[in-house]
C-alpha cells in the first residue's frame, strides 16, 4: 500500500510565541517499493514530514494513511505499534540511541518491543547485523567501544531487525567516511531490490541522482515539486535556482560540445565511464 | 515539545522584561521570604496571602503571563498536592485539636485543613514567582545578576566568577538537553518503546533506554565544550570585560523602591506583632 498524505499541516508550539508552521498543506503519495528521496533546504520541513510517517508526530490538521491505517489530526491511532513496525525510522545520527551492554541485545530491543519472543528476536538481530556487514565477533562487544561508522550500522540494524516494510532514513550518510557512505547506500539499494520501500532525506544530490526513483522537493513546509531524478536534473523539472551535482553539469557541458551521452549514462560517473568503455 | 516549560524564557517585550535582573532577583527573594511568614491570627494570614496573590497576579499580568499558563505549570503537581492533603489530614502537625468534624469515623481537624491550604497556596505563589522571573529574564542575565551578588564574597577567595560560569553553562544546556531527550525518546519510540503505557518492568526498561543515551551525550557534550573553551584560551581566573553591561535605569530605581517598601511593610508588621481586629 502506498503512503498517502492528505492536506497535512503541522504547527509546533501552537498558541505560544514560539509557534511555527513546519508543514503547510502537504498532499503527497509515496509509492510502494519506491526509492523516494526527500530534498530541500535546512528547515524546509523534511524531518517533520518523515516523523509523521510512523506517527511520532501527528498532523495538526489533515490526515494520512500508512499501511491502510488512517492517522487523523491530533489523534494517536490505536494501531500505533503496527505503524511503527511497518515504517521504521532511522534518525539522523542514530548511534545516539544505543544503550544496551552488548550489540546483539541492542539490536534485539526493537523486535522484543513488538512482541517477538527472545529466539525470534535473536534470529532477526543476527540477520540484521549480517545485512549491515557486522559478523558474530561484534555480538558481545559493547556498542560504546565501536567506531562511529560501526555504531551507526548497529543502530540501523536495530531498525532492520524490526523487519519494517518501509525504511525511512534521515541523512544516513552524514558524517561517514566515503567508504562507509558507499557501503551504506549499497545496503539500501539491496534492501530496495528485495522489495522494501526506501524513503531517504538527504542533502547529497549525487545520491539522489544515483539511487532515487522518485524525488519530492520541499520548501517552507510545502512540497513544491514531485518528480524523478531524471526530470529534476536533466529534463522538464530542472530549475535554475537549484545547484546541480557536478556530474549533471559535466554531462550537460559535454552534450553542448556535441558528445552523445545515452540516458543510461546519466546517473553516476561510473555509469558514464562504463558506457564509453562498452562503445 | 510542550508549549511551555517552567524556566523557559518568553521573548515578550514588557516592563518586567526590561527591568534590571539584579532588581528582579532581589524582589523575588524578598517576596519568597514574605510568602513563608506567619502572623498572629488566621485571618491576618489569609488577608496577607490574598494581598500577595493580588500583587503577584498583577506582576504576572505585567509580564504577559496568563493564568492558564500558571495552571498548566501546576498540572503535574496535582498528585503531589493530593498526597499532601492526605498526609496532613491523617498526621496533623498541629496543636489546635479543639475543632474538628467527623468524616466516616475519621477526625478531620480544621487546623490540618488550613495547614494544607497554606502549603498549597505557598507552592502556587512560589511557582508563579519563578514563572515570572524566568519568563522575563534571559538565563544569562540571571547569572550575571547572581555573579554581581557574589562579588563581595571574593574577599574571602570565593570563586564567584567560576560559580557563575558553571551556573550559566548549566542553564544554557537545559534546553539543549531537553531537545536531546525528545530526540532520543522519538528514536526509541520508533523502536517500539511505549513511555506511557505498559507494565512497571517495561516502563523501567523504557526509562533505561532514555537515560543511558542521554548521559552519554551529556558527557560527550561537556567534554567537547571543555575542549572548545580551552582551545580558545579560557582562563577562569582572568579578569575580563563584559559584552553586555548592566545599566541602571529610572524604572529600576522605582522597582527597587517598591521592593524596599514591601520589605519595610512586612518588617513593620512583624515587629509590631500586627493582627487584624477580628
Amino acid at each position: 500500500m502506498p503512503i498517502k498524505l492528505h492536506h497535512v499541516f503541522h504547527v509546533y508550539s501552537q498558541k505560544t510565541p514560539f509557534q511555527f508552521e513546519a508543514l503547510h498543506d502537504v498532499s503527497v503519495v509515496i509509492e510502494e517499493h519506491s526509492f523516494t528521496a526527500i530534498i530541500g533546504h535546512t528547515g524546509s520541513g523534511k524531518s517533520t514530514l518523515i516523523q509523521h510517517l510512523n506517527a511520532l508526530l501527528l498532523p495538526t490538521s489533515g490526515s494520512l494513511e500508512v499501511n491502510e491505517i488512517v492517522i487523523q489530526a491530533n489523534q494517536l491511532p490505536k494501531a500505533v505499534k503496527k505503524i511503527r513496525q511497518y515504517a521504521g525510522v532511522v534518525f539522523q545520527f542514530p548511534e545516539a540511541q544505543l544503550f544496551e551492554e552488548h550489540v546483539i541485545e541492542d539490536v534485539m530491543f526493537g523486535p522484543l518491543n513488538f512482541g517477538k519472543t527472545k529466539i525470534e528476536a535473536k534470529q532477526a538481530a543476527q540477520l540484521a547485523l549480517q545485512q549491515v556487514g557486522l559478523d558474530e565477533s561484534f555480538y558481545d562487544r559493547s556498542p560504546f567501544e565501536l567506531s562511529g561508522g560501526e555504531r551507526r550500522r548497529v543502530a540501523i540494524a536495530g531498525i532492520l531487525a524490526m523487519q519494517p516494510k518501509v525504511l525511512i532514513l534521515d541523512e544516513p550518510t552524514a558524517g561517514l567516511d566515503p567508504v562507509g557512505a558507499a557501503m551504506m547506500m549499497s545496503l539500501f539499494t539491496q534492501l530496495h531490490q528485495q522489495g522494501m520501500t526506501i524513503i531517504i532525506v538527504t542533502h547529497d544530490m549525487e545520491l539522489v541522482l544515483k539511487f532515487a526513483s522518485h524525488v519530492k522537493v520541499m520548501e517552507h513546509g510545502k512540497v513544491i515539486k514531485q518528480s524523478t531524478p531524471k526530470d529534476l536534473f536533466y529534463g522538464k523539472d530542472a530549475s535554475k535556482d537549484f545547484i546541480k551535482p557536478p556530474l549533471v553539469q559535466l554531462i550537460k557541458a559535454l552534450r553542448k560540445k556535441g558528445k552523445t551521452i545515452s540516458s543510461t549514462q546519466e546517473r553516476s560517473l561510473t555509469d558514464l565511464v562504463q558506457g564509453w568503455k562498452v562503445s | 515539545m510542550p508549549a511551555m516549560t517552567l524556566g523557559r524564557y518568553m521573548p515578550y517585550d514588557s516592563l518586567m522584561h526590561r527591568l534590571d535582573p539584579r532588581i528582579k532577583l532581589f524582589a523575588m527573594v524578598t517576596i519568597m521570604v514574605s510568602i513563608f511568614l506567619r502572623f498572629g491570627s488566621v485571618w491576618t494570614d489569609l488577608a496577607l496571602y490574598g494581598l500577595m496573590f493580588v500583587f503577584i497576579f498583577i506582576l504576572m499580568r505585567i509580564t504577559k503571563i496568563k493564568l492558564s499558563q500558571l495552571y498548566r505549570q501546576l498540572k503535574p503537581l496535582w498528585f503531589m498536592l493530593l498526597f499532601l492533603l492526605f498526609i496532613n489530614l491523617l498526621l496533623p502537625n498541629t496543636q489546635d485539636i479543639s475543632t474538628y468534624f467527623d468524616a466516616w469515623g475519621v477526625k478531620i481537624y480544621y487546623a490540618a485543613l488550613l495547614q494544607t491550604f497554606y502549603i498549597v497556596f505557598r507552592l502556587v505563589l512560589m511557582i508563579a514567582l519563578t514563572l515570572i522571573i524566568t519568563a522575563s529574564t534571559r538565563p544569562l542575565d540571571l547569572t550575571y545578576a547572581i555573579e554581581w551578588y557574589l562579588i563581595p564574597w571574593k574577599i574571602i577567595r570565593f570563586p564567584s566568577h567560576e560559580v557563575a560560569m558553571t551556573m550559566s553553562i548549566a542553564l544554557r544546556f537545559i534546553p539543549t538537553l531537553l531537545e536531546e531527550t525528545y530526540r532520543i525518546m522519538k528514536a526509541q519510540a520508533s523502536r517500539g518503546v511505549d513511555f506511557v503505557h505498559g507494565k512497571l518492568k517495561e516502563k523501567l526498561r523504557a526509562i533505561v533506554s532514555l537515560i543511558v543515551p542521554l548521559f552519554i551525550s551529556a558527557f560527550q557534550r561537556s567534554e567537547e565544550l571543555a575542549n572548545a573553551m580551552e582551545a580558545r584560551g579560557y582562563d577562569p581566573s582572568a579578569t575580563r570585560t563584559r559584552y553586555r553591561e548592566l545599566t541602571w535605569h529610572r524604572r529600576d530605581f522605582f522597582a527597587l523602591l517598591m521592593v524596599l517598601v514591601y520589605l519595610g511593610g512586612f518588617i513593620y508588621l512583624l515587629t509590631t506583632g500586627f493582627t487584624l481586629p477580628l
